[in-house]
């Protein structure tokens, strides 16, 4: 019956009924029964334990009693904060910059310098599945739980270390950030306004990902190859793997062409503002008039811009046909071969951009949807999060967070029909599944676990 | 104290003894008039690379530029106002930069995000959300 | 067909400097303080990936995208490891195998076989695929498409919403022929929903929908505005994510369902994902993220700012690493250490964040910068163990010394394009590690391979086909 509907309906209703977010947690996980471990600070690795999460495994994540990690205590502008930062600490909170690589996992605080803690975390490496990890290479090993002396335990556990510059070779020593490795790896050098006389109305320098992209992508790179090691080792080898991930290599992964085109005809990428090298027409065109004009806030009181796409001569010559001002170049630059070059780009850019000056981008979008030419508005946080679609999608979703109330969460990057990921909360408070992890993992009972706590163990 | 004559990006005022940032993202190659933000002065310097190669030299109005930040040597007098340094990056209109209790998120159901005392908390959980008052 | 000899296609000798050996590595080490890194040389060194197996080649995958980099890059992920991709292009090519910056085709790269030329992002990732063409146009090139599919553990499309549906080899008819199949769409917004894709929306459709463009960039008092990506990173994000939801199909596919399924990815729903705190922000206090340059608006210094030859990042969130930062720039200019460490509002770490305390910082940091190369403040931030690093250009990263031992640019010496330089996977594992085999193919380099090896034709019946335009 179900299945002869799905065969009537169109593809949209199909789409909204095969993707439906509000059946999610109707429908199997994919990992179910599986276990991770997140031995993680930051973004990098506990992003990536963070998408096992997603998929259904049972994810732990192990920090340092107390306090736990570093990006706890990280917020923008040290404002907003979700309290408590754990039981003995009601007055503190945990800083935004914990949103987003946390979801769904159960949070054991375990001193692992200490003796006992070494042996907690070698009682759950046995029944792990996969474990991601991002301290300094080495550091685990010689405290004694690393892949090494996990592997004797359990030999079929997947340890997926990440980091900054990877544990060999002569930037071994070497501590990484984000931002560093989008600088070392090269993705700040072609992004970013250009420089003085590059016929670009706009300057500037090499600029970075204003996201944390080398961590929480880097995360995403590392968790494929801990999927596919899951699937290799379920299917064909029966073994565990050690993955090593460098997000400073990540980042030279990530910048397309640039290598080869350096190494075989020594060109050397530089950065082109909102444009785009490629394709033309495809650009930020910067609009004169704000949208929010009495608006506070003075970002919104900014005039606008908007993504006008029509790349192929027949979209351009539809887009000379909406913009007046382009009458002027239109058969000049007909063609795309000479429509993409630099000096071209700029005279079609700056006629469009003096077309929009008495326009806000709301207006330009109208024009471009009723013509049916590809185009976007550039989108604030506020903008994007007012959007059905996303929500629709779940793509963005207000959890109500059984530790923190109402808070609005990123959602789903990708949606699967039979075993969608999901979210059940965004975080929680450092330690606050100390009983539950040691009872089910370790075995422990309440005097130990009690007589830990006291021990400043957990 | 440290002295700052010699500096490019920290420009000492010569009339009142200010310290004006001139941030390295707005004048690193600059060629124009900066207007102290302690007294007004207008100083025409140039900077290339980030290095002073002309000025300070006294000028007339109008300026160029104001700078990122000012400040009195002795750290008692901080200049953030926005008709003498540049404005602030904000996130919200009322933006404070520290600390802030929100107890209501912005459709208005309750969340926690302020301090909480130990007898708010049950187990590890704010004693709002347990009892469920949030819904 | 041209004559061209790999001999004779240019390349610049690279490396310029030659790569440095283990000893001149892990000189000065104790041999306890050598075994670890020795134990991941042994375990994880590309020079030996061919000797070990790949986790992926059983699988076969259809990757029929094109216009865009989205679906390339996801398959690229699985060709890495092994896997089978063939990429289902229309006669004549992908367009955009002919895309290279500014339509500069004397940048492009040709094989020495057919001659054709190919853009450097394209060669980047048509690694390890196969290429057959097919034209899906017609009725007949579903049809071979249909067939095609049969044997496949996955396709990767990224068409117009709803287009392989009405052309009838959309999931729900290609799911009944194999039901094992794991459909993946790739694309900017979405294939359903109100902001639903218009045909052929590329990135940075992505990157402007949800909110990345907006928040990126210098702010207005700086001269800044919202800046994109200079990559098409909404592309090789979304690509990532559908890549992982594949990935978790197939091991729910293969250890309990038996079934395939349909799976969507998106590059703006890929960013939102990883936007950092921007929902949670809005959602509490109703904030928009504002742009800050090179700046943080979470930690101070963590920072990239300009020195003498360029920029350079330094970062250090708490106070062991401050002060480390400012005992370095105190060596060379003590009055700007003396400056920072006196200011009392600079004492505690969380007063060191708002707006105007930064500026103060990176100025002063900055009057430091000006008089150091890259080079040279790096070293003296390293020597205090504080991370640090000056932002490098495609020619510096090239031959950055610790990428050249470490195999992340590797010279491949292919078969059909010569020798390129090219970033290899970065996934590095110890007993079935991802691997480059080939760059990459010409179009329909394979037609004739493929159809007589998946449909059992004859040299005749693909001339035909061929005549007909259906491949």
């Amino acid at each position: 019956m179900a299945q002869k509907d799905l065969k009537a309906m169109s593809f949209e209703e199909y789409c909204r009924t095969v993707f439906d977010a509000k059946k999610i947690f109707e429908k199997p996980e994919a990992f179910k029964g599986y276990t991770a471990i997140s031995t993680t600070q930051y973004i990098l690795g506990p992003s990536c334990a963070n998408y096992f999460a997603e998929l259904g495994m049972e994810t732990i994540k192990i920090e340092l009693p107390r306090r736990g990690e570093p990006m706890r205590h990280t917020t923008p502008y040290n404002e907003p904060f979700l309290y408590p930062l754990s039981k003995q600490m009601p007055d503190k909170g945990t800083g935004l910059g914990f949103f987003g690589a946390n979801h769904n996992e159960y949070f054991l605080a375990v001193d692992f310098h200490k003796p006992e803690g070494v042996e907690i975390v070698h009682r759950i490496q046995a029944k792990t599945d996969i474990q991601a990890e991002n301290y300094r290479p080495g550091t685990f090993d010689r405290w004694g739980i690393g892949y090494r002396q996990a592997a004797k335990i359990n030999p079929r556990l997947i340890y997926i270390w990440m980091g900054g510059f990877g544990g060999w070779g002569p930037g071994r020593v070497r501590a990484s950030y984000d931002i560093l490795g989008q600088a070392q790896g090269g993705t700040f050098s072609i992004t970013g306004m250009p420089g003085p006389g590059q016929g670009h109305p706009a300057v500037g320098l090499p600029s970075k990902h204003t996201i944390w992209l080398a961590d929480y992508w880097g995360g995403m790179m590392g968790c494929f190859a801990g999927l596919a090691a899951l699937w290799w080792r379920d299917n064909i080898s029966g073994t565990g793997e050690f993955i090593e991930y460098s997000q400073v290599h990540g980042a030279t992964r990530i910048i397309e062409g640039t290598i080869p085109l350096f190494a075989r005809y020594g060109v050397v990428a530089q950065r082109w503002g909102n444009w785009d090298r490629q394709l033309c027409v495809h650009g930020i065109v910067q609009c004169g008039k704000p949208s929010y004009p009495g608006s506070k806030i003075p970002l919104e009181a900014e005039p606008g811009q908007i993504l006008i796409s029509a790349p192929e001569d027949g979209d351009f010559a539809k887009l000379c046909q909406v913009i007046p001002n382009l009458k002027a170049v239109a058969s000049k630059y007909a063609k795309y071969d000479d429509r993409v070059q630099p000096k071209a780009q700029s005279e079609i850019y700056t006629a469009m951009e003096e077309w929009a000056k008495d326009k806000t981008k709301e207006e330009v979008w109208q024009i471009m949807e009723k013509n049916e030419i590809n185009s976007q508005p550039v989108w604030s946080n506020k903008e994007c999060s007012q959007q059905e679609h996303f929500h629709l999608r779940d793509e963005m979703h207000w959890l109500d967070d059984p530790y923190f109330g109402d808070v609005l969460s990123q959602g789903l990057a990708y949606h699967l029909s039979d075993t969608p990921a999901r979210h059940r909360w965004v975080f929680k408070p450092v330690g606050a599944d100390n009983e539950y992890i040691l009872q089910k993992y370790c075995g422990y009972g309440l005097d130990q676990i009690r007589e830990l706590e006291k021990n400043d163990i957990i | 104290m440290a002295d700052f004559k010699h500096c490019s990006l920290l420009l000492e005022c010569g009339k009142c003894e200010i310290v004006n940032y001139l941030d390295p993202f707005t004048f690193w190659f600059f060629d124009g008039k900066v207007k102290c933000a302690g007294c007004g002065a207008i100083w025409r310097v140039k900077i290339d690379n980030g290095a002073r190669v002309s000025g300070p030299t006294e000028d007339k109005a109008p300026h160029d530029k104001l700078p990122g930040f000012a400040q009195s040597k002795d750290y008692k007098t901080k200049i953030t106002d926005t008709t003498k340094v540049n404005p602030p990056v904000m996130a919200r209109a009322d933006f404070v930069g520290k600390p802030i209790p929100i107890y209501k998120s912005i459709r208005g159901k309750p969340v926690s995000g302020g301090p909480l005392k130990a007898e708010d908390l049950v187990g590890s959980r704010p004693r709002f959300i347990m009892e469920g008052r949030h819904k | 067909m041209a004559e061209i000899k790999s001999s004779d296609i240019p390349v610049l000798p690279w490396p310029a400097v030659p790569l440095m050996t283990p000893d001149e590595v892990y000189k000065g080490l104790s041999e306890a303080a050598r075994e670890y890194p020795n134990w991941l040389e042994a375990n994880v060194h590309w020079r030996d990936v061919g000797k070990k197996p790949e986790k992926l080649s059983r699988l076969r995958i259809l990757d029929v995208t094109m216009k865009s980099m989205g679906g390339h890059w996801c398959t690229s992920l699985f060709a890495e490891h092994g896997a089978e991709v063939i990429m289902v292009e229309p006669p004549g090519g992908d367009p955009t195998r002919r895309l290279t910056p500014f339509n500069r085709k004397e940048w492009m790269f040709k094989d020495n076989v057919t001659g054709e030329a190919m853009g450097a992002n394209f060669l980047h990732e048509c690694r390890n695929k196969f290429s057959m063409t097919l034209n899906l146009e017609t009725a007949e090139g579903r049809e071979l498409l249909k067939k095609l599919v049969v044997d496949a553990d996955i396709l990767v499309e990224n068409y117009p919403p709803g287009q392989f549906d009405a052309w009838g080899i959309g999931y729900r008819q290609l799911s009944e022929i194999n039901p094992r199949l794991v459909y993946g769409w790739i694309g900017q917004r979405g294939q359903w929903g109100p902001l639903k894709d218009r045909p052929w929306m590329y990135d940075p459709t992505g990157q402007n929908a949800c909110g990345f463009t907006h928040g990126t960039g210098a702010p207005a008092a700086f001269g800044g505005r919202p800046t994109r990506s200079g990559m098409w990173v909404c592309d090789y994000v979304g690509g990532t994510c559908l890549a992982n939801g594949i990935m978790a199909a197939l091991n729910y596919r293969d250890r309990v369902s038996g079934r395939g399924q349909f799976v969507e990815a998106t590059g703006a729903a890929g960013i939102m994902r990883i936007i950092d705190y921007n929902w949670g922000w809005q959602g509490m206090d109703g904030s928009i993220r504002p742009r800050f340059g090179n700046w943080d608006l979470a930690i101070n210094i963590y920072a990239v700012n300009p020195c003498k030859d360029g920029q350079i990042m330094v970062g250090g969130g708490h106070d062991r690493l401050w002060y480390r930062i400012w005992k370095t720039v105190g060596k060379d200019r003590p009055e700007l250490e003396q400056h920072i460490v006196e200011d009392p509002a600079l004492k505690v770490v969380v007063d060191r964040l708002p707006f105007y305390a930064q500026v103060e910082t990176y100025t002063t940091l900055s009057e430091w910068f000006k008089d150091n190369s890259r080079l040279e403040a790096e070293t003296k931030l390293q020597a205090e163990e504080v991370a640090s690093g000056g932002v490098t250009f495609a020619d510096e990263v090239a031959e950055f010394p610790h990428f050249k031992y470490r195999g992340h640019v590797l010279q491949v010496d292919d078969l059909m394009y010569g020798k390129v330089v090219v970033s290899p996977p970065s996934q590095l594992a110890q007993k079935a590690p991802p691997r480059i085999k080939w760059l990459g193919r010409p179009t329909g380099f394979d037609n004739e391979e493929i159809y007589r090896k998946y449909f059992g034709f004859k040299k005749d019946e693909i001339d035909a086909l061929k005549k007909k335009g259906t491949i």
